[in-house]
């Protein structure tokens, strides 16, 4: 599906070129330029589609820069699908266009699981090695084409999924939920893997954690590779369409929507498959959203902490959890809750655009910095782990004395 | 291609990042909103972020012997930005600072790359607003507005983007720059200099800085929605409001085709079997408002009208999402869409809809209209697919029509999208050859070697 343009042709033709996505689009805002924004590359699209143009390096270069934030989904009156567009714009730009070796290698390391796996104690001694220690991070020694002002977080020893056993059963049990742990969990925030299957145990529920699950394949898709997607996206439906689960929870939006939305379509060429997929693709849940239908589990911890809430561009615009995050950290006795003035702005993290657009990045959040700063918060929660990564990293960097979290590891400290 | 010695005399004078060349990215400056106009790259897009990088651009342009075509955020619907052969896009969005804002003089100056929407946001903590708001008003810059001469939901009340244009800086074609106007509410030192360039299209100058007056924004407002089962019984309402010298700051209608469309697209509880909908805001201090809204329930019922009434912000909000919807919803319906603003005298209004549903169902063509009944701006929005051959025949028949209809009833050809690429041919309908040899003498003066924006208006020169 993703692989050919000419697939979305008549949603691109929907584009009536209001321009519209210009007051919404975080990247636009910051450059004002027409390549920057939905409605630029939609006619890019356009122009590959009807020969105006050819799938060079320079299309694909202009294709990446776009966060996939879905700001312009939810303004575009014509209701073309953005997001989809764009990302079937990369595929078929790279195609002629190529990708930049970083790009390339970042394709390479998340479709294949023991690469990443492997690399990790390796990544973590030279992280130790170039990089130095700073505040709850580190910042790297040497340019390293990463941004040196930036404070990354301290790697693990070990993976999460390395460190959990696959099933974690509970006592009189009332339902099986399958966790699907996401790369930045299981390589950066173990954390909030183990408050993920601590708050599903507080729920009654028996946790089912297949071992053999990787990258959901979204950073993939989204970076031009819909026929590797499409491998992982069968993979993790065979490995999960046989657990019998009640549920299938993420700890990341866009994971979810890879389950959601991309497996489905991905898949579309293997009817057996898109079914299996598409029976998953119902049960799946963000954890905040699956711990707002289920029964409170009694009892909280109190946490006297002030605390605000980024709504995560693919959990709340892609997903629809907008209030069940807030609902619960709320309903923890002590914590004073105070919303920032824009929670759903994009952080310009975006998964791997920060790494590759570092300044960008770094503008597109400064508002989104400001924002935080002024609600006068000391602990920041979000539902993403890599707008969690770009957050801690900026406001480290600008000594913010917070801390910034997955909401589920706030949960989980006050679940006793 | 272009010259190189003209591509290193662009890049010295504003920057090499805010001057485009590479193929790929000039096809996204050969378009803006309007459909169904060509598209052919520029040869440079530039980016300047002061008037002096303007007046070089503009300069070097001269010297090459190639055209400008000033820019703001390519939302206009007349094509008005699309370049039309060997030329430079010249696009302002990176000039995009408010030099001043003047509580004490009801003024403001900005930059041309300035949206509206940042302008009145800026203006709000004061009390004060802007009142032109275009339905772009979230994208479409103040330079951009200014040199199509936007109009909007208010104007009935508040009148549209000249009416407040107080001041410019032009950059005109031999690079010199001229200030008219300025922030004082009386001048009539000599020509009105200001009114020329405001709605000039681009195609006399570049303005560079603006000066507009703002007024206070109101202190409260009610809306009321009404919907007809006859048009002319909405028609009849709108005539007797005005009677009553009532003046709303908004009195809409929606056709049934758009009704229709805004139901199945948005849900807000609209009566499918209505005819039309009016809805009405006024606005004002406590008082008049009660007053004026009360006179205005009365009239709407007398007519016929069954009222929807909004007691609060969040019910005015549910009401006025039928009207936001209107466009979206209807554009939804096919591939593409052709937005016209063809303007008659108020009291036309229900001949020209009348007159607009019997072209659409002579041509075969689903044509919702929507649109500024208090102003007599009608928005007849022709939903088609461009890549029909046949049915673009149709809809070109039906936009001459609609074109002739309008001047019939006294009115013209566009009340607040420009004539620009899209509406030329028709202009000596309206202008004859009078008003189109003293648009040209206008033209020949202040830009004698057609630099700005050649083709657009006026026809191209032999």
């Amino acid at each position: 599906m993703y692989d050919h343009l000419n697939n979305f042709a008549a949603d691109i033709n929907k584009c009536m070129r209001c321009g519209n996505c210009q007051a919404v689009c975080p990247v636009y805002r910051v450059t004002r330029a027409e390549a920057d924004v939905a409605r630029g590359k939609l006619q890019l699209g356009r122009a590959l589609l009807e020969g105006r143009l050819a799938p060079t390096p320079r299309l694909s270069a202009l294709s990446q820069r776009c966060l996939l934030c879905q700001a312009c989904l939810d303004a575009c009156p014509s209701g073309v699908s953005t997001c989809n567009d764009i990302m079937a714009l990369r595929a078929q730009a790279v195609k002629g266009g190529g990708l930049t070796l970083a790009k390339r290698m970042l394709l390479a390391g998340l479709a294949r699981k023991p690469l990443l796996d492997h690399g990790l104690p390796v990544a973590r001694k030279a992280q130790q090695v170039a990089f130095r220690p700073s505040g709850p991070g580190y910042r790297p020694r040497f340019p390293l084409g990463l941004d040196l002002r930036r404070i990354y977080p301290p790697l693990p020893a070990r993976s999460f999924l390395a460190t959990v056993r696959e099933r974690v059963p509970r006592p009189r049990a009332e339902l099986r939920v399958a966790f699907f742990v996401g790369c930045m969990a299981n390589y950066v925030y173990p954390g909030t893997g183990e408050a993920v299957v601590k708050l599903l145990g507080s729920r009654r529920a028996d946790v089912v954690i297949p071992g053999e699950q990787h990258c959901c394949g979204y950073p993939v898709l989204a970076l031009g590779d819909p026929v590797t997607a499409r491998a992982m996206a069968a993979s993790h439906v065979r490995l999960f369409g046989s657990l019998g689960v009640d549920y299938l929870v993420t700890a990341c939006g866009t994971c979810g929507e890879s389950w959601r939305d991309h497996y489905p379509e991905l898949l579309r060429d293997d009817p057996e498959l898109q079914a299996r997929a598409l029976a998953l693709a119902g049960k799946v849940r963000d954890i905040s959203s699956l711990l707002g239908e289920l029964p409170s589990p009694g009892e909280m911890l109190p946490l006297s902490r002030r605390v605000t809430y980024h709504q995560a561009c693919h959990l709340g615009r892609g997903m629809r959890v907008g209030g069940a995050p807030v609902d619960l950290v709320k309903a923890v006795p002590g914590i004073d809750f105070v919303p920032l003035a824009d929670p759903g702005r994009c952080c310009g993290g975006a998964g791997s655009f920060q790494l590759f657009y570092p300044e960008l990045s770094r503008e597109i959040a400064a508002p989104k910095l400001a924002d935080i700063r002024n609600s006068g918060a000391e602990v920041l929660v979000t539902g993403c782990g890599a707008c969690r990564n770009q957050l801690e990293g900026l406001l480290a960097a600008e000594d913010w004395p917070g801390r910034v979290m997955h909401t589920a590891e706030l949960l989980a400290l006050a679940t006793p | 291609m272009l010259d190189r010695q003209a591509l290193r005399q662009l890049q010295s004078a504003v920057g090499k990042q805010n001057v485009i060349v590479d193929r790929e990215e000039l096809v996204l400056y050969s378009y803006d909103a309007t459909a169904g106009m060509p598209a052919a790259p520029p040869l440079a897009a530039v980016l300047p972020e002061n008037t002096a990088q303007v007046v070089s651009v503009v300069d070097i342009c001269r010297n090459h012997r190639l055209a400008v075509f000033p820019r703001g955020s390519g939302t206009n619907l007349s094509g008005g930005t699309v370049p039309v052969g060997d030329g430079v896009v010249l696009a302002t969005p990176r000039m995009d600072r408010i030099l001043e804002l003047d509580p004490d003089n009801l003024a403001a100056t900005v930059q041309p790359g300035v949206v509206i929407q940042r302008l009145n946001d800026a203006a709000a903590p004061h009390g004060l607003l802007y009142p032109p708001d275009p339905g772009t008003v979230a994208t479409a810059t103040m330079g951009g507005s200014v040199s199509e001469c936007s109009g909007g939901l208010r104007g009935l009340k508040y009148g549209v983007t000249r009416d407040y244009v107080t001041g410019l800086e032009v950059v005109l074609a031999d690079g010199s720059v001229a200030r008219f106007g300025g922030k004082t509410v009386k001048n009539v030192t000599a020509y009105d200099m200001v009114r020329l360039f405001t709605g000039a299209e681009g195609t006399l100058g570049v303005i560079t800085e603006i000066t507009v007056r703002l007024v206070p924004v109101p202190e409260d407002r009610r809306s009321m929605l009404a919907s007809f089962t006859g048009l002319a019984a909405a028609g009849e309402a709108v005539a007797a409001i005005i009677r009553a010298r009532i003046v709303p700051a908004t009195m809409e209608i929606l056709d049934r085709t758009t009704v229709e469309a805004v139901e199945n697209f948005a849900h807000v509880g609209l009566p499918r079997d209505a005819a039309a909908v009016l809805l009405v805001e006024v606005d004002g201090r406590h008082e008049v408002v009660r007053h004026d809204a009360a006179v205005v329930e009365q009239i709407l019922q007398q007519c016929g009208g069954r009222l929807k009434l909004a007691a609060d912000d969040r019910e005015r909000d549910a009401l006025w999402e039928a009207r936001r919807s209107a466009l979206p919803a209807l554009a939804r319906l096919r591939p593409t869409t052709v937005l016209e603003d063809a303007t008659v005298p108020r009291s036309r209004i229900v001949e020209m809809l009348a007159a607009i549903q019997e072209i659409a169902e002579r041509h075969r063509l689903l044509i919702g209209t929507f649109g500024h009944a208090g102003d007599g701006n009608l928005h007849p929005t022709i939903l088609t697919d461009e890549s029909d051959r046949e049915e673009m025949a149709r809809v070109h028949l039906a936009v001459e029509e609609i074109f002739a209809r309008a001047l019939a009833l006294g009115g013209t050809l566009s009340g607040e999208h420009g004539i620009g690429l899209a509406k030329k041919r028709f202009l000596p309908q309206e202008l004859g050859d009078a008003g189109m040899a003293a648009v040209g003498r206008i033209k020949k003066a202040l830009d004698p070697e057609n630099l700005f924006n050649p083709g657009k208006i006026l026809p191209e020169e032999d």
